[in-house]
């Protein structure tokens, strides 16, 4: 017992802070509807702020003032007047990008602001961590501890009254119901909306700062994997009740610590198991809680049928001429553009282009399961991964052709994307995305660290292909590989798109509700598709492994799968040259980037991507499709029809 | 879920129901309309329950094929809840639901679809996105049930000329030709209930569950789908349970009624009997005489 409470006793504070984020993350899901995935993001933001103050000789209190009370809140106001309050009403997707384009921005502007040199041994905020106050049951308890747990209690406590005997808590709620009937009833939902998003912002402020000193160095890689825990604590509290969330934390930050404590140390479960730990209570909680599931379908506000539907997508308003005109000019230019790669270009260029096509092939991916299909995964870049270590390691241990290999990368995905969906799908939207984070995460911290999958950070080797006669060593012959293997999924997408299951999945994205009853089986047909869109995936990062000869975890992590569902979302994920043009747009930045720029710009490319997603959020239809149309209604078709093309949209 | 409620239990209806139920018996399909003794559609003892409310009570109801029932009663009567409850958006707590012999009480939605239940939706439910005639196409695919993946995968997922030519006519028959290339979005309600009408018509359901389909819509327009219920009821032999709160529509289709109350089944019979029913009036219509114009 007593070394079980000696184990629990230091879970204590690790809970707390969970509870802190995951109360913020319930405040504003409740009134803006928005699910924050850029939370851990912005209390790495205070943390860091915190700490350069300090560092540069502030009292703390001063430093405190500045980073939490009013840098957080202030943060909050930014980022709900610049994005969150346009988003209320638009699909789960729309909310989903916003939110993953400010994870990736904040800390990307911040590294600008404040470099990128590593820094050690964070502060802590009020009592010292290295000195003992008491002990329980012989266990010491230090300052940081006591703070954490006393700060909590007084925020949780403040919280609860504010919500349940002033004004404002109550016109909170009113707004979880629906702004609309705030606005109905004479109150100004935007003040009550920003008003929540500074008080959210402001527990994860605080949180950041008190959660800081237990990271041996301020990373936003950590403070993002924060954000599974609070949103497994979110889900305890089936993402409505505070006190619940509140609990939830608690008690997941003891598990946590309890469980730590009786693995074994030393092997690569122990020690993925302990982080991984909430993704695991977060998919347990999506399958079991039943009111959970409810709450997630429900995604709208009852009077959001008021606001208008989406702009029609470009390739929707062609007229049959300009149809056929761009038909025959995209035919030339990829036949030019094929040659050109096989004849003069450099083989430097051949090789980036080839990147940028192999990534195509991921990106593909997400066009058929999320512009086709609605769902969303922030997991591809694992399904990738997946796909990598399959083809390398067959290649390795059985000496099988990278071409087997490859396709027996999409199998192997395809089927580990069947185990990912299955929990996930009946719930739909935001779940699935949680559920897929989460095992993005569990696949970083564990499933890419063994030596038979992708060797963590050391990595594996996968050769170039033969077949037969031909060798696929050279870059232009590779190129010339990739561009078949994308021709080929190019093909399946679009076959898919003009088929039946196409229809059904139009019609699933329309109206579930509808679709089962003229007897589509919702089920079915998006695992289906999810398996499919997870092959792909596989098939493309094994390609990617083989062009560069080998592959670690890092090429794969949850971070790269952010950055791949904001990417492609930007550009535009309803069409297949969607997918193209962003695998293109990103390598091509990457390399200017990285080749031009001086190093302090590395966070550039994060920067150009995360900003385009909050552009996103004005033109859901992807900027490129958005400046196709906008070409096509103001140059070619002129202003008669634009008019009418107006009233359309 | 609790196992079947017998006929047993369907005994221990009310006295109201009872009496309503004795000048049923005289419309009912089976004694009255000759067309074979097995209904269609039969409901007995459904019961539902939403934590404290009971949204629906041991209700029992049958449809013969090629009839039009109506399913009358105040608004929070449980009608849409027992229209769900045979559709499969919801599982009954107890009782159970047979269509053509069948049990299909615990099946999911879509199956019922596919055996032959087609419904309309009181909140309208179009696929946001798609025209009008991509609406009915999806529909009319399902329905030939021979879509599959690996047949788009091998390019051959597109519609054949019989299907487009089978869409064709129905957009033709509900006068939706103007709009046949325009996203749901941009359509009228009526026109929009129309389209709901059609998807669930292209697919030649058995039994069609019509969920106040001429809510929101003026005069014109309820004439209009008035007229194209009649032709579907005449052409296609198509069975019908309407809940509507227009009762001149539902005198001019129905051959009999159901009387719906907090969950409960209190008369059934022609509509004029029912109307003249003490225990309807009372509960659900008031004291003054009312009939249809």
């Amino acid at each position: 017992m007593s070394q079980f409470l000696s184990y629990a006793i230091p879970g204590l504070p690790y809970g707390c802070v969970f509870a802190l984020l995951g109360m913020g993350l319930v405040l504003t899901y409740q009134t803006s509807a928005v699910f924050n995935l850029a939370f851990g993001a912005q209390a790495y933001a205070s943390a860091l702020v915190f700490y350069v103050c300090v560092s540069d000789g502030w009292p703390t209190w001063a430093a405190f003032l500045v980073s939490v009370v009013f840098g957080a809140p202030l943060l909050g106001v930014v980022i709900d007047l610049g994005l969150f309050r346009f988003v209320r009403s638009r699909p789960v997707l729309v909310k989903l990008v916003a939110a993953l384009g400010l994870l990736i921005v904040i800390p990307a502007v911040l590294q600008v602001a404040f470099g990128t040199s590593n820094r050690y041994s964070p502060p802590s905020l009020w009592l010292s961590p290295s000195t003992v106050y008491f002990r329980v049951l012989g266990d010491p308890i230090n300052g940081g501890e006591l703070s954490t747990v006393i700060v909590t209690a007084a925020v949780a406590l403040l919280l609860s009254l504010m919500f349940h005997f002033t004004q404002t808590g109550l016109r909170m709620r009113a707004m979880a119901e629906s702004p609309r009937m705030v606005q109905l009833a004479g109150l100004s939902a935007e003040r009550v909306g920003m008003t929540s998003w500074m008080l959210s912002s402001f527990l994860a402020g605080l949180a950041g700062v008190i959660i800081a000193p237990v990271f041996g160095s301020l990373q936003s890689l950590n403070f993002t994997q924060l954000l599974v825990a609070a949103v497994a604590a979110a889900a305890a509290g089936s993402l409505v009740s505070l006190p619940y969330t509140f609990l939830g934390g608690v008690i997941l930050g003891i598990l946590e610590e309890v469980l730590g404590g009786y693995l074994p140390s030393g092997n690569v479960l122990s020690s993925g198991l302990r982080p991984g730990f909430p993704f695991i209570v977060l998919l347990a909680l999506l399958l079991f809680l039943p009111g959970l599931r409810r709450r997630w379908g429900r995604t709208d506000d009852p009077l959001a049928a008021c606001d208008p539907p989406p702009a029609p997508i470009a390739s929707t308003m062609r007229d049959p001429a300009l149809y056929r005109a761009t038909r025959i000019g995209t035919t030339v230019f990829v036949i030019a553009f094929v040659l050109s790669c096989l004849t003069w270009i450099t083989d430097n260029w051949v090789f980036t282009l080839s990147q940028a096509l192999a990534l195509s092939i991921v990106f593909l991916s997400l066009v058929l399961l999320t512009g086709m299909s609605g769902q969303i995964s922030l997991c591809q870049a694992a399904f990738a991964g997946v796909g990598a270590f399959t083809a390398g390691q067959l290649a390795m241990h059985f000496n099988l052709s990278i071409l087997v290999g490859i396709v027996a990368a999409g199998v192997v995905a395809a089927l580990v994307g069947v185990v990912v969906a299955l929990p996930a799908l009946r719930v739909g939207g935001l779940a699935l995305a949680l559920a897929t984070l989460a095992f993005g995460l569990l696949a970083d911290n564990i499933g890419f660290q063994f030596s038979w999958s992708l060797n963590g950070d050391s990595g594996i080797s996968l050769p170039r292909p033969t077949l037969g006669p031909i060798n696929f060593s050279s870059d232009r012959s590779f190129f010339l590989l990739i561009i078949v293997v994308l021709a080929i999924c190019i093909a399946i997408v679009e076959a898919i798109r003009r088929g039946t299951t196409g229809r059904q999945l139009a019609a699933l994205r329309g109206s579930e509700l509808a679709a089962a009853s003229i007897g589509i089986n919702p089920a079915r047909t998006k695992i289906g598709v999810f398996a499919l869109s997870a092959g792909l995936a596989g098939v493309g990062g094994a390609l990617y492994g083989s062009l560069d000869s080998s592959v670690s975890a890092s090429d794969f992590n949850t971070l790269v799968s952010l950055v791949f569902v904001v990417v492609v979302a930007t550009v535009g994920v309803y069409t297949v040259e969607g997918a193209i043009e962003a695998g293109l747009a990103y390598v091509l930045l990457n390399n200017l980037v990285t080749s031009s720029l001086p190093s302090s710009w590395a966070s550039l490319l994060e920067i150009v991507f995360g900003a385009g997603a909050v552009v996103y959020v004005l033109h859901p239809e992807g900027v490129i499709e958005y400046l196709k149309r906008f070409a096509i209604e103001h140059l070619v078709r002129g202003g008669g029809e634009r008019a009418e093309a107006e009233v359309l949209a | 879920m609790t196992e079947v409620t017998s006929t047993s239990t369907q005994a221990k209806e009310t006295s109201a129901a009872d009496a309503a139920d004795s000048t049923a018996t005289a419309a009912r399909p089976s004694a009255g309309s000759g067309r074979g003794s097995r209904p269609l559609l039969e409901v007995r003892g459904v019961t539902k329950r939403f934590g404290g409310i009971q949204a629906l009570s041991n209700v029992s109801l049958e449809v013969a094929p090629g009839e039009t029932v109506g399913l009358i009663g105040p608004n929070g009567a449980g009608k849409t809840t027992l229209f769900d409850c045979v559709n499969g958006l919801m599982h009954p707590d107890a009782g159970t639901v047979i269509f053509d012999g069948q049990r299909i009480d615990g099946m999911p939605v879509y199956r019922r679809a596919r055996l032959g239940i087609g419904r309309t939706f009181q909140k309208i439910e179009l696929f946001a996105g798609a025209t009008v005639r991509e609406q009915l196409m999806v529909a009319e695919r399902e329905k030939r049930g021979d879509g599959r993946l690996w047949k788009d995968l091998l390019w051959r997922g597109a519609p054949s000329p019989e299907e487009v030519d089978e869409v064709d006519q129905m957009v033709k028959s509900l006068g939706l030709e103007d709009v046949a290339d325009t996203p749901a979005e941009a359509i009228s309600l009526g026109q929009g209930r129309l389209v709901e009408l059609g998807r669930a018509l292209v697919q030649r359901p058995r039994l069609l569950l019509l969920d106040e389909p001429s809510s929101g819509l003026d005069s014109n327009e309820t004439t209009a789908l008035a007229a194209v219920l009649t032709v579907v009821r005449r052409d296609f032999g198509t069975a019908m349970l309407l809940v509507e709160h227009d009762l001149d529509m539902v005198a001019a289709a129905v051959t009999r009624v159901y009387v719906l109350d907090f969950g409960r089944m209190i008369a059934s019979g022609p509509l004029d009997d029912v109307l003249s029913d003490d225990a309807v009036r009372a509960a659900y219509l008031g004291q003054a005489p009312l009939a249809p114009s």
